[in-house]
């Protein structure tokens, strides 16, 4: 009798155990089908692998595609609001990888699907985060196409950048009071494929804050801001001796999520970009 | 007010303490909650709310009442500069595993307390003056590499930036777990030794003559207070206002006696925390509120009230 009972527990308990893990193990041939996301470039990167119709969370920052607005918004980038995320009932998180952000580990103790990709550096990374994507939304075949696209087009960039009549000095200013990249950002990688070089490539690391008598020593012939207007730039003391401020070469009008996001947008913003450079080099 | 009275208030503040953190169980920006969110998502909120308010609010009673200082906070002693600085250095270390930024933070706090004493210290004694300027000392000293930190690291800031956030969002009960034990023991130290507190609030030449251990007893309750601290910073982060103005609304309504004071602090910082944490969730949802700017826009007014009222600021 009593070894008839203690079987019978132990039915019961690995049943129990069976139906705990069995859920979070099923994924539709499709891959998963409720996905959140936590970037605004995992969001767009998802939506133009074909996922979009898989997403059913997005933070308020992902406004692009315009079908993204249409999702219900799990809170901003910084706080995610994890009551929202966990009530979507998502088979798959996908979110952009910050060692000190509570709410991962937090998703992941509770049984969720968690993918984090990591802050990419370079365009070689950038193929690295869409194929982690396509894997994770289960669409690595559409993520290996995108990548050959987006190398296509770099190439082409980068022949029609070496054709350029000569190579002119940038200072890209991605925020306030004067942050630019260096050598270990893909901006000043985008930089220079397209034809010009980054004043600051010296520097081995994905952004700096310098002094801003160091760019007047520089001197670059152009700058391409993220963040301060043209006018802005006029304004700041001893900045109207730069060649760019001097001959109206600033370029303020980009639109910085194209260059900034690290995804296949970025080759989006680089033919742009290179146009502009063009358009100065050539006349 | 008959120290009868005060008891009951005490009383009180604990019924009220349990209601409120029932209520924050139901309250979010998920409506209706699965027993999913409530049990997995709000009650180690709700927890960590009581935790952490409860201790930053006794930590803030014991330096104001031991400094003699009413403007005298929970981070005073630079406790909360020192655990962003270590977890900026696990960010140099690139340390990559999520509770290492936790042992880190606690460590570096812990050790602060040390460096601070050891500071101080001067012929065998620590004059309260000596702890309060070490303690300014080592706070600016981090501050300063915090802020260094920053100006040279752009992205990686953000992981200091993000992990100090004032939040209550930590879903890892074994790190709640740490930092819970830690505020509980030292919490029950300290109010193990309200009666000294007591007579130092008079001075400590007071105190010695009441036949005090002053030098033991100020160091006893200095470290039992900043582990709190320690504890708290390393699990949610920065929360100011707690620490400071729950300590003097609690002096206003339960007095001065800190064997009464110092769990009316903890009753008060944990209810006060708890409700602001539960509408800082659900207010503008899906966004999250800072609670710390919660806490200050809510307590704000309520210290001017309270202030008007019985006017009788700082009295210790």
């Amino acid at each position: 009798m009593k070894k008839l009972r203690a079987a019978f527990a132990i039915l019961l308990l690995s049943a129990l155990a069976i139906l705990r893990v069995a859920p979070t193990n099923i994924v539709s041939e499709h891959g998963h089908s409720r996905i959140v996301s936590l970037a605004p470039n995992l969001t767009e990167i998802a939506f133009e692998l074909g996922a979009g119709k898989q997403i059913v969370g997005v933070t308020t920052y992902c406004t692009y595609p315009p079908e993204a607005q249409k999702k219900e918004k799990i809170g901003d980038f910084i706080n995610p609001n994890i009551e929202k995320i966990v009530a979507l009932n998502p088979d798959l998180v996908v979110a952009e990888r910050w060692t000190s952000s509570k709410i991962v580990p937090h998703l992941r103790g509770m049984g969720i699907n968690v993918v984090e990709t990591l802050s990419p550096k370079s365009l070689a990374e950038i193929y690295q985060v869409i194929r982690e994507v396509g894997t994770a939304v289960g669409r690595a075949d559409r993520a290996e196409a995108l990548v050959r696209k987006m190398q296509e087009r770099v190439r082409a960039i980068a022949d029609r950048g070496k054709r350029f009549p000569r190579h002119p000095t940038v200072y890209v200013e991605i925020d306030l009071p004067s942050w630019t990249v260096g050598r270990a950002s893909f901006i000043s990688e985008a930089v220079s494929l397209c034809g010009a070089r980054n004043i600051f490539d010296d520097v081995e690391r994905p952004a700096l804050q310098v002094s801003r008598e160091t760019v007047i020593e520089r001197d670059p012939e152009i700058i391409i801001s993220f963040d301060a207007s043209v006018s802005e730039f006029h304004k700041r003391g001893g900045w109207e001796q730069i060649r760019a401020v001097r001959n109206e070469k600033i370029i303020a009008d980009l639109d910085r999520n194209l260059l900034s996001h690290g995804n296949h947008r970025l080759v989006d913003g680089m033919e742009k970009l290179q146009a502009r450079l063009e358009a100065i080099v050539t006349k | 007010m008959s120290t009868s009275l005060r008891r009951y208030s005490l009383l009180w503040l604990g019924l009220l303490t349990l209601a409120s953190a029932a209520v924050a169980l139901f309250v979010g920006p998920v409506r209706p909650a699965t027993s999913t969110i409530i049990w997995e998502i709000r009650l180690p909120r709700v927890l960590l709310g009581v935790l952490v308010g409860s201790g930053l609010a006794g930590a803030g009673a014991v330096f104001q009442g031991a400094l003699r200082n009413p403007l005298a906070d929970p981070f005073i002693l630079g406790t909360s500069s020192a655990a962003a600085t270590g977890v900026m250095i696990a960010g140099l270390l690139t340390i990559s595993h999520y509770s290492a930024l936790y042992f880190m933070s606690l460590g570096f706090a812990l050790l602060s307390i040390a460096v601070v004493y050891r500071i101080a210290r001067i012929d065998g004694k620590t004059p309260i003056q000596t702890i309060v300027l070490a303690g300014v000392i080592v706070s600016l000293f981090f501050n300063a590499a915090v802020y260094l930190f920053f100006s040279i690291f752009y992205r990686e800031s953000f992981t200091v930036l993000f992990y100090l956030l004032g939040t209550l969002t930590e879903g890892n009960r074994t790190l709640i777990a740490i930092s819970g034990s830690i505020i509980c023991a030292c919490f029950g130290i300290c109010w193990s030794f309200s009666r000294e507190l007591d007579a130092l609030t008079q001075g400590e030449e007071t105190a010695f003559h009441l036949g005090i251990g002053v030098e033991t007893v100020k160091k006893i309750l200095f470290v039992a207070a900043s582990a709190m601290v320690a504890a708290a910073v390393s699990v949610a982060g920065m929360i100011g206002f707690i620490g400071l103005i729950v300590p003097h609304m609690m002096r206003m309504i339960v007095g001065a006696d800190h064997r009464v004071l110092i769990p009316a602090s903890a009753f008060g910082g944990a209810l006060f925390l708890v409700l602001a944490d539960a509408l800082a969730r659900t207010i503008a949802a899906p966004l999250e509120i800072p609670v710390g700017a919660l806490t200050a826009l809510i307590g704000s007014p309520y210290f001017v009230y309270l202030l008007r009222r019985t006017q009788k600021i700082g009295e210790f």
